[in-house]
């Protein structure tokens, strides 16, 4: 192959953007841009005989954790993790601070050993082998980047400590360099670039070492809002184009959503979910999955049985599920939920507040004692006090009280289908004037 | 108008706020250096008659006097034995126990000990280390049947016998800087470095001790200061002797001062260590900091 390796790598920002900003579309794109990066990876680096990132053979890019555990004090930090990582696979560690994710990718960067377990990388048991033996690049949170050397030295550091020779480092630094937009700023110090600057330097560290796995550890949580959307996508085009491996912590669940192929959620130390973002977000496991996705968080109500039926607390004239389901939680989407006019058959409720946000509207409305988040779009103008709440049945989510978990044995009632004093369907309600269409 | 009197006002409002370190700045280092420097152009008043103006003889009689010169080889290698190896040795230490070690509380105490001992008790505790019979040297090499030296009273022992005490005095106080910058670098980098399979004396040369040069540079200038100071254990072991074998810059301005009564001659000396400490700092200052890393 006579390919020379600049000739296969497109431009950052152009390549960056051709991809739309919505999610869905993005992800049918995400299947031809990864054929192609496959295509572009593989002439990559066969061409200068380096096999560190080798596409054919992705042995070194799998990754596998066995009932791995951290243990501080008689605390477990980390609680039995098993998970596997195929090549390519980018996985988001997901969770509330303390959960034990940054611990888990620490482990397995190597920087902590692990108190039990084992951790595989392809099927090389690397549970004792020192960091700078394991293959793998890492993006720390504050960058880690070396204030008394500029820009290229920041970069080539790990080329030096391996001893590669200097031409080469040139010309990797040089491609690197134009990948994530950093030929301008190579002379400069890390304190004479901003925040984003910085992240890419910390970047381009990472990808210039040509590792089969990066890990990265809260990259963007010190940027602000605008750049961190564009860095999300940037990151996640980087890791397509070079058919990286990689698990990426976080707290954010946006991030988690639009970047990961698969989300792998914790708390306490454990793992309560490990799926795609759609199965987090369409069947959470847990009340703890189903409040910590989805903004705002899903709406868990607390239910009882009165005569018989299952209903919200101290709103008994709706039955809302068939059977006895009275120590369950009922999640429902603030997306999820219609609100009526008083006279429209439903759950009867009040509205207390609403906090326009532009795109939408989000309105908070009381059922009996409690309180639920609506989300509709646009700005609405609704009615001063009395409404009517309804949603449909496959959007109702129960869990068992105080485990959390979910349960799927119980059916689902509407509130229209339930309110008996109106036939009116779902198909047939009247919405506010302009509230338009529910998605 | 209105705007260029307010400004007035700001300039006089700083100027009142300089004043207090400006004041005690005036009294006590730089009115000093202009008497001495003024001194240093008179003869000694003998009996009650005032000093009489003699321009720059005594520069003249310095320049010929051998014994200063001796004394500033003196200082010279005095410099040159403690400055190195107390930095070497104050860096070495802030690393071990800047480590993760059990009791390393206990050891910091210990390596800075000496520095909080008053400079008078160290020497008479060296005093006793120092003995030709009864010391503690020589009866330890005795155990080994080895006959030890006169360690201050053999000429071309007792400059390196101070030498070796203030390093042992120094080296506690250095350390404190160094243990200080060491636990101001963040260890991520460190983290980063061994992700890249970075050597551990590869990530000390190019990464601790870069980021260290800032202390480097601060404990190099007080060492050498240090080193032109000496007064207070030189008092106690050596007097300078033997035959000036262990006289220092400093000593010898006192003796003139305090011993020969020739304040003259002692200011005359005083200019010249002024002139060449500032000489010093400024190249090291301005070379130097070129060079450096803040952060």
């Amino acid at each position: 192959m006579t390919c020379h390796r600049h000739v296969t790598v497109t431009h950052w920002s152009s390549a960056t953007a051709t991809i739309l900003p919505d999610i869905l579309a993005r992800r049918s794109t995400l299947v031809i841009r990864r054929v192609q990066a496959g295509v572009g990876a593989v002439s990559l680096f066969a061409a200068n005989g380096r096999t560190m990132l080798d596409t054919l053979n992705n042995d070194n890019k799998r990754i596998r954790l066995e009932d791995v555990s951290k243990v501080w004090d008689g605390l477990a930090a980390v609680d039995q993790v098993t998970f596997d990582v195929s090549p390519g696979e980018f996985i988001i560690l997901l969770g509330p601070s303390g959960c034990g994710k940054s611990t888990t990718l620490r482990m397995i960067s190597g920087l902590e050993q692990p108190s039990t377990g084992r951790i595989f990388i392809g099927e090389r048991d690397v549970t004792r082998e020192s960091p700078g033996d394991r293959g793998i690049s890492m993006v720390f949170q504050s960058y880690a980047l070396f204030p008394h050397l500029n820009v290229a030295d920041n970069i080539v550091f790990g080329l030096r400590s391996r001893k590669v020779p200097k031409p080469e480092r040139q010309e990797r630094l040089a491609q690197v360099a134009s990948q994530v937009g950093l030929e301008a700023y190579l002379d400069r110090k890390p304190a004479q670039l901003s925040g984003g600057q910085r992240q890419r330097v910390a970047l381009a560290r990472a990808i210039i070492a040509e590792n089969a796995i990066c890990l990265m550890d809260e990259p963007l949580s010190n940027l602000d809002a605008r750049l961190r959307g564009d860095m999300r996508r940037e990151i996640k085009a980087l890791q397509q184009r070079l058919g990286m491996t990689v698990i990426y912590v976080t707290h954010d669940q946006v991030e988690a959503m639009s970047m990961g192929d698969r989300v792998i959620l914790m708390e306490s130390g454990r793992i309560v979910q490990d799926g795609t973002p759609a199965e987090l977000y369409s069947r959470p496991t847990s009340a703890f999955a189903a409040s910590f996705i989805g903004s705002p968080a899903m709406n868990l109500l607390e239910l009882e049985s009165v005569a018989g039926r299952t209903v919200i607390s101290e709103e008994p004239a709706v039955p809302i599920a068939s059977g006895d389901a009275s120590h369950c939680l009922l999640g429902l989407r603030p997306e999820d939920i219609v609100i009526q006019p008083a006279g429209a058959a439903g759950m009867p409720a009040r509205v207390i507040d609403k906090e326009y946000l532009g795109a939408d509207t989000i309105v908070r409305v009381r059922v009996g004692n409690q309180t639920l988040r609506v989300r509709l779009p646009g700005q609405q103008s609704l009615p001063n006090e009395h409404c009517r709440l309804d949603w449909p049945a496959e959007a109702a989510h129960f869990f068992t009280a105080d485990s959390g978990e979910r349960r799927d044995d119980i059916t689902a009632v509407t509130p229209v289908m339930a309110n008996s004093r109106s036939s009116i369907s779902r198909a047939t309600a009247q919405p506010f004037p302009d509230q338009g269409v529910k998605r | 108008m209105q705007a260029l009197t307010s400004h007035r006002h700001m300039q006089l409002y700083g100027a009142l706020l300089l004043l207090p370190a400006a004041v005690l700045l005036a009294t006590f280092a730089y009115l000093p250096t202009i008497s001495t420097l003024i001194n240093s152009l008179f003869l000694p008043g003998i009996r009650g008659e005032p000093p009489v103006f003699v321009g720059l003889e005594n520069y003249q009689v310095l320049i010929q006097d051998a014994t200063f010169w001796k004394v500033a080889r003196n200082n010279l290698f005095y410099a040159l034995g403690t400055i190195p190896t107390s930095i070497a040795l104050a860096l070495a230490m802030a690393l071990f126990v800047n480590a993760r070690l059990p009791g390393r509380g206990f050891v910091r105490m210990a390596y800075f000990t000496p520095t909080v001992l008053p400079m008078i008790a160290a020497a008479n505790i060296w005093m006793f280390f120092y003995a030709p019979q009864i010391g503690l040297f020589n009866h330890l090499l005795d155990v080994v049947g080895i006959n030890g030296p006169n360690w201050l009273g053999d000429p071309s022992v007792a400059l390196f016998s101070v030498i070796m005490m203030t390093i042992w005095k120094e080296a506690g106080f250095f350390m404190i800087f160094y243990l200080a910058a060491l636990q101001s670098i963040p260890p991520d980098l460190k983290e980063a470095a061994d992700l890249e399979g970075t050597g551990r004396w590869s990530f000390f040369w190019r990464v601790t001790f870069p980021l260290l040069m800032p202390t480097t540079l601060f404990v190099m200038i007080n060492a050498l200061i240090n080193a032109v100071r000496v007064v207070d254990h030189l008092f106690i072991l050596t007097k300078g002797g033997p035959n000036n074998a262990t006289n220092l810059l400093l000593y010898y301005v006192y003796e003139n001062a305090f011993s020969f009564f020739d304040r003259p001659y002692a200011a005359t000396i005083t200019v010249i260590i002024l002139l060449v400490l500032a000489i010093v700092a400024t190249v090291k200052f301005t070379v130097l900091d070129r060079r450096i890393h803040y952060q």
